[in-house]
């Protein structure tokens, strides 16, 4: 296999970042890269997660499991994860999951002893690693809170349980490592999506063979403020062409005024627009790079090494590519 | 899944636990489980003490599946000791394949595959994947037209944040209002429009991609939230397999019955649909080798196959060959009618068959074989 490298260097470019958001451009690839890439942030980076739940009290209106099962969708701080190991493969506590290398754990306590409902929520969790605690928007929701001049609760979290007086819960929970593909509550993405960028092309000859009024009817045609009109030379102009959702709306109302080809839309078969949002375990930024470095994992998993070459026979030219000749 | 016991006073029988082995049982003393036990196949999950013979008898759960304790109550009526006592069992149940779901439109169906996630379509612009896919075909015939109305009223009551009025009769009730929407046409306008304000299509129908490709899907797909419930008919209390297993007594055949461990009957329709495949080794397999296949003894010289005798043969004194276990003499076999063991077959058949000539014996019926070697003679 002499050069030719079919390689292509995508590029990313970053439109919005925040904590638990981010909006990105990939181009320069493939749909299939594009997707693995959804794929693996949504079921493959992993988090911490409470797996196991060692109940002591339990007299409140829920069941043990149901609120075991609660206490796994609560959302960790998981920066440690990469790092940490599977208690499946752990050495140091022989896979049973109770070692500081693959386990965290969380205590519970909490008794009613007012006449009013009690909440008991995620920040009554007291974790044994400061690393790891539940996530808290409470602050950052609270500073919105206050700004719109509504004094939000005073205690944040998720609540778990609520109790009344005299009811009880005590337990004990251990975090694991995990991913989305065993249970949704390692999942650390709670959106992403992509969509091919469009190319729209306005026919202008035949755009302007129209009244205002039609174009006013056909701008609206969209759902989305795909088109604007403009204020002075009343010319229909692109504004936000990823606004436009593939739905073909404006198409097919070209083609009811008579005016069939009037815009022209196609999808870019090499760009792609993600969205990315997560549930506060890891940062959107630090979701994407895990996703990344897992894909190449993965890809290093398929590849084969150099010692394989007796493979060569059966995979022939296939195999000297793989091996990145 | 209640259970009571004990019966009224005449019984001196009572809840409680045995005293000789207190250690090996997992029940409390007075003979009942606690709330949240896990319960396996077999394991009692209460006892009860008959004073008379002082005797405990332990109850143990049946089935195949474990159990949790919900719930115990005790019937305190009768205060000298228990005699009614209700415990409720408590089974988790993901939803697998073959469960059956249903809209509040009675819009019924069978889980048939379980994706995950990621392999779900999604769309481009908000990110959502369905949680359920359903087929179009069950619309048409069923003309469950609510179905799809409570999905576009949900969805842009959700995007708007507020609750859509349902009522059927809204027509009449604006013509009353007279102010607000008093042009409004039908429904679907209205619900439409709203969708149309949030930048969604105006049908409800959305552009997916993909889960598996990421590429988009050729079709728009109609898509919206609506209520789903759990119906209670669930595979883990219906599936039936079998193998081997009991036979009936008379027929030698295979049982019926999910609880006693039967076989599904493979009946006329399922044998006519083997006939037209001309799958002949797989119908006699099933209806054959699989049922009540039998080697009987026919005499050919009578063409009887219920007067076959067994001979005992007479007792010889038996030689040990070094080591090997004795060898069983060969059973004769003879024809009581003919008096002689000539002409004697095995000849393989359904055993109902060999059922079928005794009962014609009984109304003096006989019933001969003519044995052939050649096939169609």
């Amino acid at each position: 296999m002499e050069g030719q490298s079919y390689a292509r260097m995508p590029r990313v470019k970053i439109r919005e970042l925040r904590d638990d958001y981010a909006r990105f451009e990939l181009r320069d690839t493939d749909a299939s890269i594009a997707n693995a890439l959804r794929r693996v942030m949504i079921a493959e980076v992993p988090t911490i997660a409470i797996d196991l739940v060692e109940i002591e009290v339990n007299s409140s209106v829920l069941n043990d499991e149901f609120i075991a099962h609660r206490l796994g969708l609560i959302p960790l701080t998981s920066d440690r994860a990469m790092s940490m190991r599977f208690s499946r493969d752990c050495d140091a506590c022989d896979g049973d999951g109770q070692c500081e290398f693959c386990s965290v754990e969380f205590h519970l306590m909490a008794v009613c002893r007012n006449d009013e409902t009690q909440d008991v929520t995620s920040s009554d969790l007291i974790s044994s690693d400061h690393t790891v605690v539940p996530v808290d928007y409470s602050e950052s929701a609270a500073s919105i809170d206050a700004s719109d001049g509504i004094s939000g609760n005073k205690k944040g979290g998720i609540t778990i349980v609520k109790l009344r007086k005299g009811q009880e819960v005590k337990l004990r929970a251990i975090a694991r490592k995990g991913i989305g593909k065993d249970h949704a509550k390692w999942s650390p993405a709670a959106t992403v999506t992509f969509m091919y960028e469009p190319e729209i092309h306005i026919n202008e000859d035949l755009m302007e063979s129209l009244t205002l009024e039609e174009k006013k009817e056909w701008v609206e045609s969209s759902p989305t403020p795909v088109f604007e009109i403009d204020q002075v030379t009343q010319q229909v102009m692109v504004v936000d062409a990823e606004a436009y959702t593939y739905d073909d709306e404006v198409i097919k109302k070209a083609e009811a005024m008579g005016k069939p080809g009037l815009v022209e839309i196609n999808a870019k078969q090499d760009s792609f627009i993600f969205t990315v949002e997560t549930t506060g375990a890891i940062k959107a930024s630090q979701l994407l790079l895990n996703a990344i470095e897992i894909l190449k994992q993965k890809l290093d998993a398929v590849r084969l090494s150099e010692d394989t070459v007796e493979a060569d026979d059966q995979f022939g030219e296939l195999g000297a590519h793989m091996r990145g000749g | 899944m209640g259970r009571k016991s004990g019966k009224s006073s005449q019984t001196p029988r009572m809840f409680r636990r045995s005293n000789i082995n207190k250690f090996g049982c997992t029940l409390d003393a007075d003979g009942l489980p606690h709330v949240g036990q896990f319960i396996r196949p077999d394991e009692p999950y209460c006892s009860i003490y008959n004073t008379e013979r002082s005797s405990v008898q332990t109850l143990r759960k049946k089935g195949t599946e474990p159990v949790y304790v919900d719930y115990v109550a005790v019937d305190v009526k009768n205060k000298k000791d228990l005699q009614k006592v209700n415990i409720r069992f408590r089974q988790p149940r993901n939803p697998i394949i073959g469960d059956k779901f249903s809209s509040r439109h009675g819009q019924k169906g069978v889980c048939s595959q379980l994706w995950p996630d990621i392999d779900m379509p999604f769309c481009g612009t908000t990110g959502m994947r369905p949680d359920l896919i359903i087929n179009p075909h069950a619309f048409p015939s069923r003309m469950t037209i609510a179905m799809l109305l409570e999905s576009v009223a949900a969805k842009g009551g959700s995007l708007h944040g507020e609750f859509v009025d349902a009522t059927p009769f809204r027509g009449s009730v604006n013509k009353n209002d007279g102010e607000s929407e008093s042009k409004s046409g039908s429904l679907v306008d209205d619900l439409g429009l709203m969708l149309r304000k949030k930048g969604f299509n105006y049908h409800g129908l959305e552009v997916l991609y993909s889960g598996v490709y990421g590429t988009e899907l050729t079709c728009e797909i109609f898509i919206g939230p609506v209520y789903y419930q759990r119906l209670r008919h669930m595979v883990s209390d219906k599936y039936q397999v079998r193998s081997t297993g009991t036979t009936d007594q008379l027929t030698k055949q295979p049982i019926k019955g999910r609880k006693r461990g039967g076989g599904v009957r493979f009946g006329e329709m399922e044998r006519d649909s083997l006939l037209a495949h001309g799958a002949a080794y797989l119908l006699h397999d099933r209806l054959h080798t699989c049922s009540d296949y039998h080697i009987a003894d026919v005499c050919s010289l009578c063409g009887s196959l219920l007067t076959t005798v067994f001979i005992q043969p007479q007792k010889r004194p038996v030689r040990a060959i070094g080591g090997l276990p004795p060898g069983r003499a060969p059973k004769k076999i003879m024809c009581d009618a003919c008096q002689t063991s000539k002409g004697m077959e095995a000849v393989a058949m359904p055993y109902v068959f060999r059922y079928l000539a005794a009962e014609l014996a009984a109304m003096n019926i006989k019933l001969t074989l003519k044995l052939s070697n050649q096939a169609g003679a």
